[in-house]
């Protein structure tokens, strides 16, 4: 009934050490409509990034190797295509942007000559042409005098002003999907703020859908309608994103949001939740979350729930709602 | 490479490698006598009016010969380079990007080249082969092949990990561009200090190997020849034999320092942004 643009079934990812088979990504299913933003939340390790890197392909072959599922992107299986056919849809219909944009450009090349660089890589077009539309997308982004920005090296600007650069860059081909993989993360506040009411501004004039990978919840309340929570390479719940900040189903996402500092809370030291993410490769037998779980029963340290569809758009997976299936609000 | 020019050594060396160069090349044009030129009257004639740098055992002209000698030489060891050069990043790139069986491939052949000692591949190569300039090239260029890849390779590992690697894969670029775009403009730096370290081993391993007699056969002139013929006649006059070694010496010298220079003023804890 709506436009499902991507719908990642069942994925399995595995990676292969000296030690054995981990799996980092388990049965990961989801899907985003267009013009959607859905936000992935998670804590380090928990295969956010797998997950995205997974969706364009690039997840480094060894040691990594996508042994199950699907990637369904327009109709199409992304997993059957070959290398050549995925440098086509890779920022042509799906980009990409990073955590990191001190690195995530080319040293030695201006800005303007790598975003033309793109755009010339799937589109036949004059120098001249690709420059000036390098100029309009740096405008758009909000950077400043575009026409003298395009001949500055990436040392030359700030970093705001790098992650707005790479953020035209991904732009530059108004790709139907764009995945960004902690893009604020490296940035101060302020910036921060920025660069979210840039990408949701330019989410509205491009009608593109949206991946926004984070571990920080106020950066999703703030950018993203529905949200999936990630544990130790599973979805543990699904929910839009103001009900998930309502009331948590999952003790996990409890546990998330308890740990936000509140400006207007008089205690003094923030919530934590005991424990670690269990190594991939020692993962509990039951629930992954039971071993860290102020709730876990029984039943939790012997067999993994699945994951329950709660009614509203919400799922979750514990076993604190197996009895009530559609027991949803 | 601004800073380059401001490095007083640097200076020093690059006007002293320009001049050999310029003097060499012009040489006919500079110098009265012929280099070949036999002449029984003026055998080992001390520097004076005339012959700058004296005669040798033949009367033949040093000043003519040593900078006749330079083109050879320096020609030899540029070629070499380059093609070492050639070679090796491209093999460096390939084994540090594309990892796995590439990698183990070309690094374990590499291993197996460094074992050779250079005298005696070079030995082997000229018996079989006769001696000529090419051939030397091909000796020298393909023996510093090993060291040129591995600086490349342990660069281009580095490369490979850096975002924009991954940010202009995710732009769909291919992986002969990303080699071309996001590697080898980005491992160069550390590819020209070999070569410049890398030449002055090539005269030196240039001038030894003809020492030897493995070089160009004379008529044609490098210095390791000059040395070698002269070197009976050094009771008599040693200048014949003084000048070649004194440049063979400042030549590696100037090539060496130019090389510790760039690479100081590539080291990214001494550069500012």
């Amino acid at each position: 009934m709506t436009d499902t643009l991507l719908a990642v079934e069942d994925l399995q990812v595995e990676f292969k050490t000296s030690e054995g088979t981990a799996t980092v990504v388990d049965g990961v299913s989801f899907s985003v409509n267009k013009g959607e933003t859905l936000g992935i939340v998670g804590e380090s390790g928990c295969g956010k990034s797998v997950t995205s890197l997974s969706i364009m392909r690039l997840l480094p072959t060894p040691p990594g190797n996508i042994a199950g599922g699907r990637i369904v992107f327009q109709g199409q299986n992304l997993l059957d295509l070959s290398e050549h056919e995925m440098c086509g849809i890779r920022g042509h219909d799906i980009s990409m942007i990073f955590q990191e944009p001190m690195t995530s450009l080319n040293p030695v090349y201006t800005i303007g000559q790598q975003i033309s660089e793109a755009i010339r890589a799937h589109k036949k077009i004059s120098a001249r042409e690709a420059r000036s539309q390098t100029v309009k997308m740096l405008e758009m982004v909000g950077i400043p005098e575009p026409a003298q920005r395009v001949s500055n090296y990436p040392h030359q600007l700030s970093g705001g002003m790098r992650q707005r650069a790479m953020i035209a860059m991904a732009l530059s081909l108004t790709p139907k999907l764009l995945i960004a993989d902690e893009p604020t993360t490296a940035l101060d506040v302020t910036i921060q703020a920025q660069i979210l009411e840039l990408m949701r501004r330019i989410k509205e004039e491009m009608d593109m859908a949206i991946i926004l990978i984070t571990h920080d919840l106020g950066v999703i309340a703030e950018v993203t309608k529905r949200v999936m929570v990630m544990y130790a390479g599973t979805v543990v719940e699904e929910a839009l994103v103001d009900d998930l900040f309502l009331k948590p189903y999952h003790p996990y996402t409890e546990g998330l949001l308890a740990s936000i500092p509140q400006l207007n809370s008089t205690q003094e030291r923030l919530h934590v939740i005991e424990g670690m993410v269990p190594h991939a490769l020692q993962r509990p037998r039951g629930c992954r979350f039971a071993p860290r779980c102020p709730y876990a029963e029984e039943i939790c340290q012997r067999t993994e729930p699945a994951l329950l569809a709660m009614g509203g758009g919400r799922s979750v997976r514990c076993w604190k709602y197996k009895n009530s299936p559609q027991g949803g609000e | 490479m601004r800073n380059l020019l401001k490095d007083r050594r640097a200076k020093v060396c690059i006007a002293f490698l320009l001049l050999v160069i310029v003097v060499s090349l012009l040489i006919d044009h500079l110098s009265p006598h012929d280099p070949q030129t036999v002449n029984g009257d003026s055998r080992f004639l001390p520097p004076g009016k005339g012959f700058l740098m004296g005669t040798d055992e033949f009367g033949r002209d040093l000043l003519g010969r040593v900078f006749t000698g330079a083109k050879l030489t320096l020609g030899i060891s540029f070629f070499s380079m380059l093609l070492a050069s050639v070679l090796g990043i491209a093999l460096g790139i390939v084994a540090g990007y594309y990892r796995g069986f590439f990698e183990k491939l070309i690094m374990r052949l590499i291993d197996i080249t460094l074992c050779f000692p250079p005298i005696v591949v070079a030995i082997f190569v000229v018996s079989f082969f006769g001696s000529s300039a090419a051939h030397l090239i091909c000796v020298i260029g393909l023996l510093y092949v090993p060291r040129v890849a591995r600086v490349v390779y342990s660069s281009t590992l580095t490369v490979r990990e850096m975002q924009h690697v991954e940010a202009s894969k995710s732009m769909g670029a291919s992986n002969l561009r990303i080699m071309l775009i996001n590697i080898f403009p980005n491992i160069l730096a550390p590819a020209v200090v070999q070569f410049s370290l890398g030449m002055g081993h090539a005269v030196l391993m240039e001038s030894g190997l003809s020492f030897l007699g493995l070089g160009p056969a004379p008529p044609a002139i490098t210095w390791g020849r000059m040395v070698q013929q002269s070197a009976r006649f050094m009771d008599i006059s040693y200048f014949p034999v003084l000048w070649p070694s004194l440049l063979i010496c400042l030549t590696i010298l100037a090539f060496n320092i130019l090389g510790d220079v760039l690479r100081d003023s590539m080291d990214p804890r001494l550069k500012s942004l």
